[in-house]
């Protein structure tokens, strides 16, 4: 009775939200227990020494981190993240808004259908995209038809090792930078359209329009925008397992892909595995962090 | 009011009764993997069910992830699976680690277990104990087209220069190409494949019970350098072809030879579905220093994680002894479910076997059957160390390693290390 009188005093935001948290608290504190007791549970297990071949050895220990930094192989998988990182987050960045500039008060009366095509390719799944793209990619694929129409050499696109990785991030970017467009296409439409009229009668270009106007207002939403695609590029395993499965060789290898054949299929050796997973995630919030407020400090001194 | 109360209690009762004893009725479970065999013994478990009042339920996987799917819940105590479809790399990792149990315990008399090819038991056996019933027996052989080389006059190679020659001759692109085989990485792909050449040239990997491919390593270089040679001769990315690629190259007419596994036959010679239907010609496989093919053997196996029982543990024979029996390997062989994969001496005395297969295919399968043997080895330590050979294997083919004793002196020096560790 009197939490429910409790409910009743106060302002009325206050009273709201007293009636809002216990509706979303239990989810949320299933959520947290979820996500906290799985993050803890990778933590011990990478002191562990379970084999999965061989279920009696167990042993509390910082081996798996001392024999990770004599893997080749996890070096190896370090830096694939690292480059696949930097390269689908500034392929789809630039693209996505290069896009995004050129349709920007181009084709009004058509923008909404517009915008709906721009997003689909980010609906589809990964594993989807990738049997698509793998298609696409064969030796006797259409995209060689049509180098082959133009007189020239098929091209081995996921079997060069050099070409394999391009090939890859390349499907990464067509599948996020129409989203990324979409995206920084409604930041530029939010922008109050008597700045750009403005700027228009006083005879400024269209990119003078966007380098001194539009892009410095939508600053910050860009920097939303690309530290979203920053943390979904750290998910590649459906995309690289299915299209190569980290070949040839070890060249698009992902760290997450590597810990996962450690771990799953070829070693059963799971705590390893979780130790290159707690190793990804001391990476991953280290790196974010100094990003954000590095690019935030800057954002906030201009 | 109180007769609606009464009525709608007996429904909900009634209800609650039928839903238990539909929650209640037994359910096998079998992980396995979707080929022509498995679709025939699909169309025909309503048989089996009836005749034991269960229901058998199919999880079907690739072949990779149903290895791994099978050995996750195996290792981790889940018991999701009560048969398991397991292959002869696979046979003694899940022997070993006591996730299956000795098949003939729980394989009943009357399905003549017997009657097997026994060598393709041997083969499912561990330390001479058969732990899975064979469902499919496969070697490997030389696949030609018959039509070109009776046409060009070329002879059927004999030794590996041979044939590395017939390949280069009929190096024509981009129509035709000359040989094709498995780059796809995997102890099971091809480290399967490389591994026919390895032997081929006198390589083994276990002698006496000791591993000893380090002592092997020129001859390993040499079964590189050969694959190498045919991979110069396949269809562009034929350093990394599945066998899918490779065999599909192969049936829509674009390469003269392929070293394949013989349970592919049925859809080479289908006029529907492979453009060299008739055309083909079969032999033993080329070799260097050592006739040899190459064996497998597939089959079910008893999950002791799945079947924790020793009643689950007899239904599950039974229905392995029902899949795998005189019957239903003969069904297999007629409708059309990979007739040459058969692993019972009875089939091969079929009237419709004799009438499915021509004559000079049989006298090539049994040439071949008379050199195969098992060149993988039957260690549970080899799935980890077969893979790890693929990876190297597969960045030789694709050129990422070009010094191939260093190569494999870093794949010895790693199954060392995963010796060791048990």
């Amino acid at each position: 009775m009197a939490s429910v009188v409790l409910i009743f005093r106060g302002s009325p935001d206050l009273r709201l939200r007293r009636i809002y948290y216990p509706f979303f608290l239990p989810a949320f504190l299933l959520l947290l227990f979820f996500s906290v007791y799985s993050l803890l549970g990778v933590i011990v297990l990478s002191f562990d020494q379970i084999d999965l071949r061989r279920p009696d050895v167990r042993g509390f220990s910082a081996l798996n981190y001392l024999r990770l930094m004599r893997d080749g192989r996890f070096w190896n998988a370090i830096k694939v993240s690292f480059l696949w990182l930097l390269a689908t987050t500034s392929g789809s960045m630039s693209i996505g808004l290069a896009i995004a500039l050129f349709l920007f008060r181009r084709f009004p009366v058509a923008e909404p259908l517009v915008s709906v095509f721009l997003v689909l390719p980010a609906t589809l799944s990964r594993v989807g995209v990738a049997l698509i793209w793998k298609l696409i990619y064969r030796t006797f694929g259409i995209l060689n038809y049509f180098l082959s129409l133009l007189g020239l050499e098929l091209v081995s696109f996921l079997t060069e090792p050099k070409l394999a990785f391009i090939s890859v991030t390349i499907v990464d970017i067509w599948q996020w930078s129409f989203l990324v467009s979409f995206l920084c296409l409604s930041l530029l439409n939010s922008i109050p359209p008597n700045y750009i009229e403005e700027a228009m009668v006083e005879g400024a270009s269209r990119w003078e329009v966007h380098r001194f106007i539009s892009l410095p207002m939508i600053s910050r939403g860009l920097l939303s925008v690309f530290f979203m695609k920053l943390v979904e590029s750290l998910r590649t395993f459906d995309l690289v397992y299915n299209l190569t499965q980290g070949g040839p060789g070890i060249t698009t290898e992902t760290l997450d892909l590597y810990a996962f054949y450690q771990g799953v299929t070829i070693g059963g050796e799971i705590s390893y595995a979780a130790s290159m997973s707690v190793v990804m995630l001391i990476f991953t919030l280290v790196v974010l962090t100094i990003l954000w407020r590095y690019l935030w400090r800057k954002k906030e001194e201009e | 009011m109180k007769g609606k109360v009464i009525v709608l209690v007996v429904v909900l009762l009634l209800f609650w009764y039928l839903v238990g004893a539909a929650l209640a009725e037994v359910t096998l479970v079998v992980a396995t993997e979707d080929r022509p065999l498995q679709k025939v013994i699909t169309k025909y478990t309503p048989e089996f069910e009836k005749m034991k009042g269960i229901r058998v339920r199919y999880v079907y996987y690739p072949s990779a992830e149903l290895r791994s799917k099978v050995r996750l819940d195996a290792a981790l105590g889940t018991g999701e699976f009560n048969v398991v479809y397991l292959t002869e790399a696979n046979i003694p990792e899940h022997a070993h680690a006591g996730w299956i149990v000795p098949i003939r315990e729980y394989y009943p008399e009357e399905y003549d277990f017997e009657d097997f090819i026994p060598a393709v038991v041997n083969i499912l056996s561990y330390n001479g104990i058969p732990m899975a019933a064979p469902l499919s027996a496969e070697t490997t052989w030389l696949a030609y087209r018959r039509d070109l080389f009776e046409e060009e006059g070329v002879a059927v190679p004999v030794t590996l220069d041979e044939y590395i020659e017939v390949c280069k001759k009929f190096y024509r692109p981009p129509n035709m190409y000359g040989g094709v085989v498995r780059g796809d990485r995997g102890h099971g792909y091809n480290v399967w494949r490389w591994s026919q050449f390895f032997a081929a040239c006198g390589g083994k990997y276990m002698e006496n019970g000791e591993w000893v491919f380090g002592q092997y390593i020129n001859e390993a270089i040499k079964a590189t350098e050969y694959y190498l040679e045919v991979i110069k001769t396949s269809p562009p990315g034929g350093e990394r072809f599945s066998y899918l690629d490779a065999w599909n190259a192969f049936n829509a007419g674009l390469v003269a030879t392929f070293i394949c596994a013989t349970p592919k036959y049925a859809v080479t010679e289908d006029p529907e579905r492979s453009a060299v239907a008739g055309k083909v010609g079969y032999a033993p496989p080329p070799y260097e220093t050592v006739p040899v093919a190459s064996g497998a053997a597939h089959g079910y196996a008893i999950s002791s994680v799945g079947c924790k029982t020793e009643e689950l543990r007899k239904l599950a024979g039974e229905f392995i002894a029902w899949a795998t029996s005189k019957e239903m390997e003969s069904r297999r062989i007629i409708e059309g479910g990979e007739p040459l994969s058969c692993a019972r001496k009875n089939t091969f005395q079929l009237k419709e076997f004799a009438e499915r297969i021509p004559v000079e295919h049989v006298r090539a399968l049994a040439d071949t059957l008379a050199i195969t043997r098992l060149v993988v080895p039957p260690i549970p330590q080899w799935p980890e160390i077969g893979d790890n050979l693929g990876i190297i294997l597969e960045e030789i083919f694709t050129g990422a390693r070009t010094d191939i004793r260093a190569s494999l002196e870093e794949a010895e020096a790693f199954a060392q290390k995963v010796l060791k560790r048990e």
